[in-house]
């Protein structure tokens, strides 16, 4: 997957509900965002993050507060590059992409129309391939990575820099702000150059995703052997040996911090096998 | 000297045919006809009072229910909407996605007024998030001036906290007069600013849809020197107001299915069942619990635009009495149908397409028409439809219900008699010689309701207070809306505790239902 246009926000939303685990909230909402987004912007690129300057800022973005709350108020569509800013000048580096914090979820869309917005590429990857309840479950919280200094931004531009002493901490103030912002806000945390996400996050998430829809809608649609695992389309190009779901440090990570997160690798590695083999 | 006025007319206007039934109080069925739905609707609706009336004394008539597709047909052909101006109170937050996103263009072009986004709105709490621009208002009043039908005005969490909602309204009947309706949209929905913006600009776009089938329903009455209470049937089976159906005419937009539910559970009195309403063009098949309709907890899309409705879960294909068979290159069964021209086109009515209703008498389950029309019809042909569609029933029914365990299932509509009396899964099926009016039925038996959908803090008062402030709004609701105080009850109760939210917040959703009072003619008309 190169770009993601008008004609996947479809798909994307049904991964996203899939992943979002019965959590998440409902996406209806950030796809008419998206869809705007893309509209007024056109197409956002979708890169890995080993095509971008090592040394760059990735904005990992992800909705903050309750989707009860986001169901009456929602973004204004600024909130991102707000946060970008603050980023920016905090760390002294300048932003090169937008990624995903979680696929799962209005929290994988809303990156997508905030790229749109900055004009910069999204970067296929997440941090843990569906929606988590806490800020703390990511792969990057088991790479030792910060996620302080974590920016929240309200539809009004109110802003709050979180810079807590460890993860767990970070997510409770960012809680605890994110309350008296009405419950919604857009949340920019692991602030990571392109270099950490490329050896830490998890790869190809933003395809898995749209993989995922529409497979879905072929289903929906009746397609034959939708069902099929060799079913593919050509979107799941990116799957392949060659580009593996996930770095062998980012393996390394994890197998020394837990043992469970492995499993869940293992399954995601044999099921891009099987997909490149039915290619092949 | 008058007569007691014990009776009730139930009208349902359908898309293949408008059909009318006279109830009695004591559920008796008086009088019925159906006939089809005619190009000018209400040619239907007259014609049908005319025959109902021809048997029954029009003086007992105390109260006349109309359940109709005008609605949702104006929407679906957009044809007889209103030009509508749309006010949104949020900014700055939810300027992303603009009125009317998603929405497809044609409808669009049908209905959009100017459209504006103004500060102010409340926070999930109820806290004002701003002060609203009242200015901002006055300018977009100014735009509308002379340019719309009417206005859809949507605030930020208006269902907690109206004010600001209710204060715009004002301002705009104000500097506008009072011949530009204006929506409020916690009026039309609930919690989801979008859902609840689009019903309010379809409902808008509805006023003077809504106010020609009142109106042309009074009419007809008074021509037959009738005055009885009027009301329309709405989504869920329960009563409007003819003053509450002009001014909030999208919620009567899909009570067709519902109407023919409730139908089937008044004349089997089963409460729990799979229903199949077999019309002429498609089938719905739904699913009683507690004697109403099973909701989707999907959101439902009108005419291509997104709401908040709690509607029946109703799973439709294309299988009617019309539906065409072919048996050219293999056997195709549908979906197209010769709909409202059934008593023209099938072969059995002396016509020439061959439709599911010959199948149906040549196979014997049903005596319509003249079966000797069929003598050259290959019996082969006729087992292999047979084949196809039982088979499409059963799975149909397998995919409705809820529960492993057999079910009885009731059969009504006009083609109730495609549907086989053996079905996998299903302990009996269900049939009565009023089945094929049971929609009339329903709207002549529906009853008043009323609903909250509020969140509460079980933090304050505790849960059973809470609970019993939701139950007694809706009940308070319900009388409003004319149920008897005495047999009005809660009929669904519903808890959604709110991740995230600080404190214990629960969002609460209760609905009370009653049978109508009794019309009094002292006061209604005194």
């Amino acid at each position: 997957m190169d770009e993601i246009t008008l004609e996947d926000v479809l798909d994307l939303t049904l991964g996203a509900g899939v992943l979002a685990t019965g959590g998440g909230g409902e996406p209806f909402v950030p796809r008419l965002m998206v869809e705007e987004a893309l509209r007024r912007h056109g197409p956002v690129p979708v890169v890995r993050p080993g095509e971008l300057d090592p040394e760059g800022l990735l904005l990992p973005l992800a909705v903050f507060g309750a989707p009860t709350a986001f169901a009456e108020k929602f973004f204004n569509g600024s909130e991102a590059l707000i946060a970008l800013r603050a980023l920016e000048r905090q760390l002294g580096r300048k932003g090169v992409g937008v990624m995903p914090v979680e696929v799962g979820g209005g929290s994988t869309l809303l990156p997508v129309a905030a790229a749109a917005e900055l004009g910069l590429p999204i970067v296929d990857a997440d941090t843990m391939r569906r929606a988590f309840p806490r800020g703390e479950l990511t792969q990057f919280n088991l790479a030792g990575i910060p996620a302080s200094p974590i920016v929240l931004v309200d539809p009004a531009g109110n802003t709050v820099v979180v810079q807590a002493t460890d993860n767990v901490m970070a997510e409770r103030l960012a809680r605890a702000a994110t309350t008296e912002m009405g419950m919604i806000a857009v949340g920019a945390l692991y602030p990571v150059t392109a270099r950490q996400a490329d050896e830490f996050a998890i790869h190809g998430s933003l395809t898995y995703c749209v993989e995922i829809g529409r497979r879905i809608r072929a289903i929906q649609d009746g397609e034959p052997d939708a069902y099929r695992i060799s079913w593919i389309s050509p979107t799941a190009a990116s799957c392949s040996p060659a580009r593996s779901w996930t770095s062998t440090a980012g393996r390394r990570a994890a197998g020394h911090a837990a043992r469970s997160p492995s499993r869940t690798w293992t399954t995601r590695t044999e099921h891009c096998g099987s997909t490149s083999r039915t290619r092949t | 000297m008058t007569t007691k006025p014990n009776l009730r007319i139930g009208i349902d206007v359908g898309g293949t045919n408008t059909d009318a039934v006279v109830v009695d109080s004591s559920g008796t069925v008086r009088a019925r006809h159906k006939a089809p739905t005619t190009p000018a609707v209400f040619d239907g609706v007259r014609a049908a009072l005319e025959a109902v009336l021809s048997a029954v004394d029009g003086s007992a008539i105390g109260q006349v229910m109309l359940g109709t597709t005008h609605p949702l047909n104006a929407i679906i052909r957009r044809s007889g909407l209103g030009r509508v101006g749309v006010l949104r109170i949020g900014a700055p937050a939810t300027l992303s996605v603009p009125p009317l996103a998603g929405w497809p263009n044609d409808l669009v072009a049908a209905l959009r007024g100017p459209a504006a986004i103004v500060r102010g709105g409340h926070e999930y709490s109820g806290v004002e998030c701003g002060p609203l621009d009242e200015a901002a208002i006055l300018d977009f009043a100014k735009q509308c001036e002379g340019a719309v039908d009417a206005i859809a005005v949507t605030a930020m969490s208006s269902p907690i906290n109206p004010a600001h909602e209710r204060r715009a309204a004002e301002l705009l009947r104000e500097v506008l007069g009072r011949d530009i309706a204006v929506t409020e949209s916690r009026d039309v929905g609930g919690i989801g600013l979008l859902e609840r913006e689009n019903s309010a600009i379809l409902n808008s776009a509805l006023v003077g849809v809504g106010r020609h089938v009142v109106e042309s329903l009074l009419q007809a009455l008074a021509h037959h020197e009738m005055t009885p209470d009027v009301y329309l049937t709405q989504n869920d089976g329960t009563l409007l107001t003819v003053e509450e159906a002009i001014r909030r005419p999208v919620l009567t937009i899909g009570s067709g299915p519902t109407n023919s539910m409730r139908g089937a559970a008044y004349l089997t009195g089963l409460t729990d069942a799979v229903v199949m309403d077999v019309g002429g063009t498609s089938t719905d098949v739904g699913l009683l619990v507690n004697g109403f309709p099973r909701e989707s907890a999907l959101a439902v899309e009108i005419g291509g635009v997104r709401t908040n409705y709690r509607m029946p879960d109703l799973i439709a294909v294309g299988l009617g009495g019309g539906t065409i068979v072919t048996d050219e290159n293999g056997m195709r069964i549908g979906p197209d149908s010769v709909g409202y021209r059934l008593a023209g086109e099938a072969i059995v009515f002396g016509g020439s397409t061959l439709t599911l209703s010959d199948v149906s008498v040549a196979a014997g389950r049903s005596t319509i028409g003249e079966r000797e029309y069929l003598s050259r019809l290959d019996r082969g042909l006729v087992r292999r439809a047979l084949e196809s569609i039982d088979g499409r029933f059963a799975a149909l029914a397998d995919r409705i219900k809820a529960s492993r365990g057999p079910q009885p299932l009731v059969a009504v509509g006009g083609g109730a008699h495609l549907v086989p009396d053996r079905i996998e899964g299903i302990d009996m099926v269900h049939r009565h010689e009023h089945a094929d009016v049971a929609n009339a039925i329903g709207a002549a038996i529906a009853e008043a309701s009323g609903s909250v959908d509020r969140t509460f803090s079980y933090d304050e008062g505790g849960r059973a207070y809470c609970l019993e402030q939701a139950r007694e709004l809706a009940v308070e609701q319900a009388v409003r809306a004319g149920a008897d105080p005495v047999r009005v009850r809660i009929t669904a109760l519903t808890e959604v505790p709110m991740s995230y939210m600080p404190g214990t917040s629960v969002r609460v959703q209760a609905k009370a239902v009653g049978p109508l009072l009794p019309p009094s003619r002292d006061a209604g008309h005194g």
